[in-house]
């Protein structure tokens, strides 16, 4: 395993001569991430105190970005935003992630009845369109945060089941598998010693999937009111918001739906490039 | 005297078939019965599905016959595979999946003994190198992980995690078929040199028969589910008392698989009569209404009306 030989660093630092694209995509995604976990602490100024200038002011040296039609400078407000966004789609995810493989794994190694049952309860949950479903949850829970991540976490959920549960089907016909079990080795032991490691490298790719995914479904159920609610933002409501003074105060949507758009697109690139790195067909195998 | 280690007695595994129309039952295996006796090892011969992956399964105790028994020691099988205490073990064929390729070579060689439970953990690493060195590798080899390895050096390996627990009976399915021939040589000898060393039982499979001419002591050779012949290795390889046999022998007396002149006619088979027959250059009008059944003929069991003709042939 070249990552414990060379050290991370090192093994990034490769990824990103390899493949500039997805390297770009990593690089993005990191200062993004940055911003977000740092932006309290750099001078972009207060994202909630009202009348820091004019109100629907055009960009200016106090408001970089303008201001909203509250006067708070716009700027501050979407890297907020962005946290939001993060911090709820990422949150989702990890319990997608942890979920998805724990359902995948016992539904592929268990067979018989278990599979047949996880997966047909997986197909009704696919069956859902993704924004009626965070409406459903919305509905049942209330509009917020809570309500959010459920919905992401089990809008990403199906097709998370389906890959590792699809990887772990390969993983448990090989051999050293076959030699387990021919020794007497449980099902636990299976599923946490040959299965789990053998589909982390598609859990990690499907991750990032999942995290693009989580992203717009989190901006689009914010967009309807259905996520984060004031005084906080994400980029979803703050879209909405903006959206009102389109055509007298563009800075306010602009900005905000570039950012998510990009947050986005560098998820997706990091996610094609590990894609390309761990798929043999397309270039040297992750061990 | 003691019982055989492995003992099938009249073992059929038949499969429901899926398709909704087709009431249809097929047979894997069916009506098999064969004993290995310690530190013997039978040589399965046939042709791709003709029923020896699931002979070895079922020798393993891992799919249960829907026919008759398979015995251990003379005993059914534990309810719980952990009892076994790694009397059991497997090697298989393909070496780029030997080995899990997350770990270090040396903790997947010593599974077996962390399922058996059967050594003191401060035991376990001194037994590891021990056994690394019976396969011809170095200990120091115990701390890399399998894509750092050969092909035959993983296969080596996958051979000392099957032995590590001194097993009473162990499965080689097509172990060194993926090999090149010389190493494909330097592993069968192996195979040999330990089994004298360690004196267990073998099931050794391949469709290969100049493979199992190494290292088998009989020799039993698979047609559609069925045992046709069952033969002293010297035997078979002198006079083959089957058709089929014989056919395959010619493979690997002439070098030339050309001389395995049969259509592939799987499906078509005479209905009461023998499998074979309607492939078998031997055939004669009983052949297509009267189904043989394996008897004794010259110190060997063959499943045919002329096994005497053929053998003298």
């Amino acid at each position: 395993m070249t990552l414990l030989v060379r050290g991370p660093l090192s093994e990034l630092l490769d990824f990103v001569r390899r493949d500039r694209l997805s390297g770009a995509g990593a690089i993005l995604l990191a200062t993004l991430v940055l911003l977000c976990l740092f932006g309290p602490w750099l001078p972009l100024g207060d994202p909630e105190e009202i009348g820091i200038g004019p109100r629907l002011s055009v960009p200016a040296s106090g408001w970089l970005l303008g201001t909203d039609e509250l006067g708070r400078s716009v700027l501050p407000r979407i890297v907020d935003g962005l946290r939001s966004t993060f911090l709820l789609a990422g949150t989702a995810v990890v319990l997608t992630g942890l979920f998805g493989t724990l359902i995948g794994l016992v539904a592929a190694y268990a067979g018989g009845f278990v599979d047949m049952t996880i997966m047909r309860l997986v197909d009704i949950l696919f069956a859902f369109p993704p924004l009626l479903l965070g409406i459903l949850i919305a509905a049942a829970l209330g509009p917020g945060g809570t309500s959010a991540i459920l919905a992401i976490a089990l809008i990403t959920l199906p097709l998370f089941v389906r890959v590792v549960r699809a990887v772990a089907l390969s993983v448990a016909a090989r051999s050293y598998v076959i030699a387990a079990e021919v020794s007497g080795a449980g099902f636990l032991r299976v599923i946490l010693v040959h299965l789990l490691p053998n589909v982390l490298g598609a859990v990690i790719i499907q991750l990032t999937y999942a995290l693009s995914i989580g992203m717009l479904v989190e901006s689009e159920l914010s967009f309807l009111g259905l996520g984060v609610q004031p005084p906080d933002a994400s980029l979803g409501s703050l879209l909405r918001l903006g959206s009102v003074y389109l055509t007298i105060a563009p800075w306010l949507v602009f900005p905000a739906g570039l950012l998510l758009a990009t947050a986005i697109l560098s998820v997706n690139l990091l996610g094609d490039g590990l894609r390309d790195m761990i798929d043999p067909l397309r270039g040297r195998p992750l061990r | 005297m003691n019982p055989p280690v492995v003992h099938l007695d009249s073992v059929g595994v038949t499969y429901q078939s899926r398709r909704l129309r087709d009431s249809g039952t097929i047979a894997a295996v069916s009506g098999v019965t064969l004993a290995i006796e310690r530190g013997q090892t039978l040589g399965l011969v046939g042709e791709s599905g003709s029923g020896k992956t699931t002979l070895g399964k079922l020798c393993l105790g891992m799919i249960r016959p829907t026919q008759g028994t398979v015995q251990l020691n003379g005993q059914p099988f534990p309810r719980h595979r952990r009892e076994l205490k790694g009397r059991l073990a497997v090697v298989l064929q393909h070496p780029e999946w030997a080995l899990n390729p997350r770990l270090r070579v040396g903790i997947s060689v010593a599974e077996p003994l962390s399922i058996a439970r059967s050594l003191p953990s401060g035991k376990v690493d001194a037994t590891v190198e021990d056994m690394l060195s019976k396969v011809g590798l170095e200990p120091v080899l115990a701390r890399r992980y399998p894509h750092e390895l050969s092909g035959g050096q993983r296969q080596r390996l996958a051979i000392a995690r099957a032995l590590i627990t001194h097993p009473q009976f162990v499965v080689f399915d097509e172990a060194v078929s993926a090999l090149d021939v010389s190493i494909q040589s330097q592993v069968l000898n192996l195979i040999k040199d330990l089994q004298a060393s360690e004196g267990f039982a073998a099931l050794f499979i391949s469709h290969d028969i100049a493979v199992t001419r190494y290292v088998a002591h009989t020799i039993g050779v698979m047609y559609q589910g069925e045992l046709v012949e069952q033969a002293p290795a010297s035997t078979f390889y002198l006079k083959p008392k089957h058709p089929y046999s014989r056919a395959l022998r010619l493979t690997l007396a002439e070098e030339d698989r050309a001389a395995f002149t049969f259509k592939d006619t799987t499906g078509s088979e005479s209905a009461r009569g023998c499998l074979f027959s309607v492939r078998c250059p031997w055939a004669v009008d009983r052949c297509f209404a009267d189904k043989p059944g394996l008897r004794d003929v010259e110190g060997s069991r063959s499943a045919c009306h002329r096994a005497e003709e053929v053998g003298a042939a």
